[in-house]
């Protein structure tokens, strides 16, 4: 992939790889991420201690492989890669298999966005059968409905309302900025209404 | 349905509480993440990769997770400044990389060191044994003078121990009486064993009999000195010794 020959990143990495200075240049390399990674492992819900080592385990890694870095992807995203591996195993070690609860800080609702889907269900009930057939007719009408908007449009439309994520959250995944994510979605609710009309929205208020 | 925005949601509310479809099986390949990530991608192989997200929750999970940890800058290089905690955890990663790199080394080294050990203990055993040798056929041999049997008259027939190899200095009882002498060595049992001729008396009245290892199997040997004179020879003295095992 393209990259910036002036990235001072890639000047660093490409001395390490080239053993120009290498000691000095691993150390500026460690520094400049050091605060990256050890956020990364902090964010997981670890102990400062574990973050610390994790950290460590991390760098050790990275320099030992650094050789091998092709820059087929971004540095960033292989030390990210590398982090993301050390975590995994880390989870190994310790046998938890608890990835999701330990992950909770990253799904803390946005306090200023009302929580999605996942949040409604806690109010749903079991439907009767009659409200069953009811909810298949409307979810067949809204599925026809969102395959009408246009591709990135729909996309944010899945991602808020089926999937429940939030608008930040939408943004960096659909790689657009939140004012786009919310213009996509006002649009999108325009529009759902219009082609669904009244009757798509019956007894959802 | 009014155009309050928790309508759509209560159009999904249903949906929005059922599991999903399972993630797909094929995920874009971790260079395609990173460049999309980048907004380094073509606009139709971008919406691929969104219409992937859509569906998969391992990937948005990725992509999620990286722009987290793309949140925090990097550091600042600030000349001058140094931060105590980074140069202590710097140090830390170091010794362990200096760790790391000497077991690799010992790991590459090993088969070539075991070698030399190997080599090493060969060689050594080869000096000892090679000295042994050299010690046992050319290395210096003690002396044992041994006095003819006749001059003890009167007295027991002492017998001489010695251990092969050995010289024996046969005291001469004719002292310079013969210009030559020669040494019959027999056994016990009266055959003759070796023969030693054209023997000179030394300055100290002594003839040289050099006995080398194993020339001789243990037990009691005589020895028959006769004394030449024209041509003749002449009984000049009997010795006797005895070889036993080093």
């Amino acid at each position: 992939m393209s990259k910036d020959p002036d990235d001072p990143v890639l000047l660093l990495v490409e001395q390490i790889q080239q053993g120009i200075r290498r000691e000095e240049s691993c150390r500026v390399l460690f520094e400049m991420h050091r605060p990256r990674v050890l956020s990364h492992f902090t964010r997981k819900g670890f102990s400062p201690e574990d973050v610390k080592d994790l950290t460590q385990e991390t760098f050790l890694r990275v320099f030992n492989a650094i050789d091998s870095f092709r820059r087929e992807s971004r540095f960033e995203w292989w030390m990210f890669e590398v982090a993301d591996s050390v975590y995994k195993n880390e989870l190994r070690r310790r046998k938890a298999n608890k990835r999701d609860g330990i992950e909770l800080s990253l799904d803390v609702p946005v306090s200023e966005e009302a929580p999605a889907g996942p949040g409604l269900v806690l109010t749903s009930r079991d439907p009767s059968p009659e409200e069953e057939v009811v909810r298949r007719e409307r979810l067949a009408r809204v599925r026809s409905a969102l395959h009408g908007l246009p591709p990135q449009m729909r996309l944010c439309c899945v991602l808020r309302y089926e999937r429940g994520l939030k608008y930040q959250e939408i943004a960096t995944v659909m790689n657009i900025s939140i004012e786009t994510v919310k213009a996509h979605l006002h649009q999108a609710r325009k529009k759902l209404i219009a082609t669904l009309g009244d009757g798509g929205g019956e007894g959802s208020s | 349905m009014t155009d309050d925005p928790n309508d759509l949601d209560g159009l999904f509310e249903q949906r929005a509480g059922e599991d999903g479809p399972p993630d797909p099986v094929d995920h874009p390949g971790s260079e395609v993440l990173s460049a999309y990530s980048a907004h380094a991608l073509p606009p139709e192989e971008e919406l691929r990769v969104q219409e992937h997200l859509a569906v998969c929750r391992r990937c948005r999970d990725l992509l999620l997770d990286f722009a987290s940890f793309l949140e925090t800058p990097l550091a600042e290089r600030t000349e001058g400044v140094t931060d105590l905690a980074a140069a202590a955890e710097w140090r830390a990663l170091r010794e362990r990389m200096d760790e790391e790199g000497s077991r690799e080394k010992k790991r590459t080294r090993r088969p070539a060191r075991r070698l030399s050990y190997v080599m090493a203990v060969a060689a050594i055993l080869m000096a000892v044994v090679g000295f042994y040798l050299y010690t046992l056929s050319k290395g210096p041999e003690s002396l044992k003078t041994l006095e003819p049997l006749d001059s003890r008259r009167g007295l027991p027939a002492a017998v001489e121990t010695v251990q092969l190899p050995v010289t024996l200095l046969l005291k001469s009882p004719a002292k310079s009486a013969y210009p030559e002498y020669r040494a019959d060595l027999l056994d016990e049992a009266g055959h003759r064993v070796r023969e030693f001729s054209h023997l000179r008396e030394s300055r100290s009245f002594d003839l040289e009999i050099p006995l080398g290892h194993g020339e001789l199997d243990p037990g009691e040997y005589r020895i028959e000195l006769s004394g030449l004179k024209g041509g003749i020879p002449s009984a000049a003295g009997k010795y006797a010794f005895k070889v036993v095992e080093p």
